[in-house]
């Protein structure tokens, strides 16, 4: 929480969907933060302790945001995680969002409707992180 | 009398001394145990010979009693009558010894020897008791020259023939010298005149060589015709084996496609076919100039392991790659071998090597070895050959296949990598439009581009989705690996996304699913390519109406449908359809946006999972499409049963 607002870290290598991202959230009330790579979020989701996390599922390797996933819920089990996926990605059918502890998976190209009813419904009534 | 009865023995087993290799050497040597054919034909002689010698000594007895008052003449019946019943006693002994002795050929001769013996004992008494030289008995010697023609050899029946003109003679002399008594009841034979007695003698003898003359030369025919008959048996008898081997051989190794298995059956089957210890079979690579190992059958790691081959120091290798077959008689000996001391190690004595090759190049070489030493013959060279073509056939076809599939992973791999490629930046151009109206407010015109460009980026992402499952529609994957999954609940997302769909243009989705919990053999991806492009099409084509998606599970199969109360399909569309990107007339001026991709896919996935898929239409009516894919198979150890639940 920042300035009574919640924030959102987004992890992906592409800059224009993390531009797309940070409109749309920023635009809802939404703080964003944004890491370019798997070890730039680690980072930032150990300084910042957001109260939700996006992830790509394929950045500059092929599992990076797998790995990222499981290593973000060794640290925390709370905070909710989001994986952002492509329809028809071969991973992404193999991809079993339960046993990974996701709170979600988005589809690419982002929806926001989708993306705002689903954050909006997870965060509402979370108390707010010191 | 052992090598009086070998030569004949030896001459008549000609064709079981030609090797007969395409028998496993377990089986040949079981063989060996058994009778020879010749020993056979001893055994029925034996047979024979006692049924003779009945008659003979029951003649013996009834002459004996009826001969002196018939023929007036006067005979020692006591000592006659008891040779007779000699004969009858001795007979029954053979018979009953015949009969309970295991017979091997060993025992047989000796049983022959000893009826032999025994017949001239019981004649030698006969003449004597007879007259001796005078006795018109003596003839009867002729009988058992007949017989040894039969059984001996020539040399042993002229021996034979002397013997029976030395006895009489021997006879004559000794009753004429006095030396022993003649038979008292027939006083004409003690005045018989020494120079006759000399005549009478070679009179017999000459009769008794013309005889042996005779019988031998017509038997010697006859056994040759019959060693020529039983040969040209073993020959026929022979072929047949290899060819039912050849074809046996042919149906196994094109049964898999799995290059290291064919390699494997050919060693294997190429060790047995020639009754060898083990086979080694390398493939050459032309461009290390080496041969590595292809299969092996009956060879210790160690020796599997030993090394490459390199062809120049393999002179037996390079004579095999040229083309040519070549035996070694003692491998451990032989300087063009190039691991000696490991091959006399492992046990491996003589060899065959020849090419395997194919399209007129040789692709490697198959050795098959021997644990004794053997000579191999023409026909077992030939018959190494012949596999070799064949196993060479096989190796092509797996090799083939195996490129076949590599080249297809690429191409699938290429079409996924591709497809991210592709997708990645239009999903960050539609993720910008998205994200446009966030920015700011947009006025009319620009918010009227902005939904341009989305349909025609969503366009895209469609054409790039048919394309990967083009790709992946027609892989070569084998089917049989991939997990059973529950239909239904497989669909079931899918039906929820048409629901949404078909709602937007306000039609009804209607459900008759009563599939249980059947199984199919295919893979989730693949229901999705079929389900969702039948209900999107159907969504897509029908204005106004109902869509209908029912299935059912019958004998080992899944039948669905999808039926639709749309525009329907013309009769020649009918048959275009399922082509791909060929987009239909009507389907174009409908204003629908499609790559004419969808319906291609679903065929092609509907045949890969061993399916059909059939169309039914009329124009303005409707269509509805029936696809039928085989249910899962479970493997249970008693049957196979079918995972229809209904």
């Amino acid at each position: 929480m920042q300035d009574g607002k919640y924030v959102i870290l987004c992890i992906d290598d592409d800059p224009d969907v993390l531009m797309s991202l940070q409109i749309i959230l920023e635009a809802s009330g939404y703080v964003v933060k944004k890491a370019p790579d798997a070890r730039a979020g680690l980072q930032a989701f150990k300084d910042l302790t957001p109260d939700a996390v996006i992830i790509d599922l394929i950045m500059e390797e092929v599992d990076a945001g797998l790995d990222l996933v499981k290593e973000l819920r060794a640290l925390n089990s709370k905070v909710p995680l989001y994986m952002l996926s492509s329809t028809g990605d071969y991973l992404y059918t193999t991809l079993d969002a339960n046993a990974l502890g996701l709170a979600g998976v988005f589809q690419k190209p982002i929806k926001p409707q989708v993306l705002l009813k689903l954050l909006e419904t997870k965060l509402k009534g979370r108390k707010p992180r010191p | 009398m052992a090598d009086i009865l070998e030569p004949c023995l030896s001459a008549q087993e000609v064709p079981e001394n030609v090797p007969f290799r395409n028998e496993p050497a377990m089986e040949r040597a079981t063989a060996e145990k058994d009778l020879l054919p010749l020993d056979r034909e001893l055994e029925e002689r034996l047979h024979w010979l006692i049924r003779l010698r009945w008659f003979a000594g029951t003649a013996l007895f009834i002459g004996t009693w009826i001969a002196p008052p018939l023929l007036s003449v006067r005979l020692p019946i006591g000592p006659l009558t008891a040779v007779a019943g000699a004969v009858l006693l001795c007979n029954l002994f053979l018979y009953l010894s015949l009969k309970s002795l295991d017979l091997t050929p060993r025992r047989l001769r000796g049983f022959f020897y000893l009826q032999i013996s025994l017949d001239w004992v019981a004649v030698a008494c006969t003449v004597y008791l007879t007259g001796g030289i005078l006795s018109p008995l003596t003839l009867s010697l002729a009988f058992h020259l007949v017989i040894g023609a039969i059984l001996l050899s020539r040399r042993a029946c002229y021996l034979l023939s002397i013997a029976a003109g030395l006895l009489p003679g021997a006879m004559a002399m000794l009753t004429i010298l006095q030396v022993v008594p003649g038979p008292v009841e027939l006083p004409q034979d003690t005045g018989i005149a020494p120079l006759t007695a000399v005549w009478i003698w070679c009179g017999l003898t000459l009769f008794f060589l013309i005889i042996t003359y005779l019988a031998t030369s017509i038997s010697g025919k006859l056994r040759e015709k019959e060693a020529a008959l039983l040969e040209s048996e073993h020959a026929v008898d022979r072929a047949y084996q290899e060819m039912e081997s050849l074809y046996q051989l042919g149906q196994v190794v094109n049964s898999t496609l799995d290059i290291d298995e064919v390699l494997r059956l050919i060693a294997e089957h190429a060790t047995h076919l020639l009754g060898g210890k083990a086979a080694f079979l390398r493939l050459f690579d032309k461009s290390r100039k080496q041969l590595y190992v292809g299969g092996t059958y009956g060879l210790s790691r160690a020796y599997i392991d030993k090394g490459p081959v390199d062809v120049d120091k393999s002179l037996v290798d390079l004579e095999a790659l040229r083309g040519g077959t070549i035996q070694v008689y003692e491998v451990g000996d032989d300087m063009r071998f190039q691991y000696r001391e490991e091959a006399r190690r492992e046990g491996l004595r003589s060899m065959l090597s020849c090419p395997i090759r194919a399209k007129n190049r040789s692709l490697g070489v198959i050795r098959v070895y021997t644990a004794e030493p053997h000579v191999f013959t023409e026909p077992e060279q030939k018959l190494l050959l012949n596999i070799a073509n064949l196993g060479a056939v096989a190796i092509l076809n797996a090799k083939s296949y195996s490129e076949l599939l590599s080249l297809d992973h690429e191409r699938v791999w290429f079409a996924r990598t591709t497809h991210h490629e592709l997708r990645a930046p239009l999903a960050a151009i539609q993720s910008s439009l998205e994200a446009l109206p966030y920015a700011g407010p947009l006025n009319d015109t620009q918010q009227d581009l902005m939904e341009r460009m989305r349909r025609r980026v969503q366009d895209a992402f469609d054409t790039i989705r048919d394309l990967l499952d083009l790709a992946a529609a027609q892989r070569l994957d084998d089917q049989d690996t991939i997990e059973p999954i529950r239909f239904e609940e497989t669909i079931r997302p899918l039906l929820e996304a048409a629901r949404e769909q078909a709602k937007a243009k306000g039609l009804s989705l209607v459900e008759q699913l009563d599939t249980g919990d059947c199984l199919v053999q295919a893979e989730p991806e693949d229901l999705r390519r079929i389900f969702s492009n039948l209900l999107s099409n159907a969504v897509k084509y029908t204005p106004a109406g109902q869509v209908t998606i029912g299935a059912r599970c019958t004998e080992g199969w899944l039948d669905a449908w999808v039926q639709d109360t749309g525009m329907g399909i013309s009769a020649i569309d009918q048959i275009r359809v399922f082509r791909a990107f060929y987009r239909s007339a009507a389907a174009k001026a409908s204003g629908v946006v499609g790559t004419g991709l969808g319906l291609s896919i679903v065929r092609q996935v509907c045949e890969r999972l061993g399916g059909t898929i059939t169309l039914t239409s009329q124009e303005g009516i409707g269509t509805r499409f029936d696809v039928r894919i085989p249910l899962a198979r479970m493997e249970t150890p008693e049957s196979t049963v079918l995972t229809s639940q209904t």
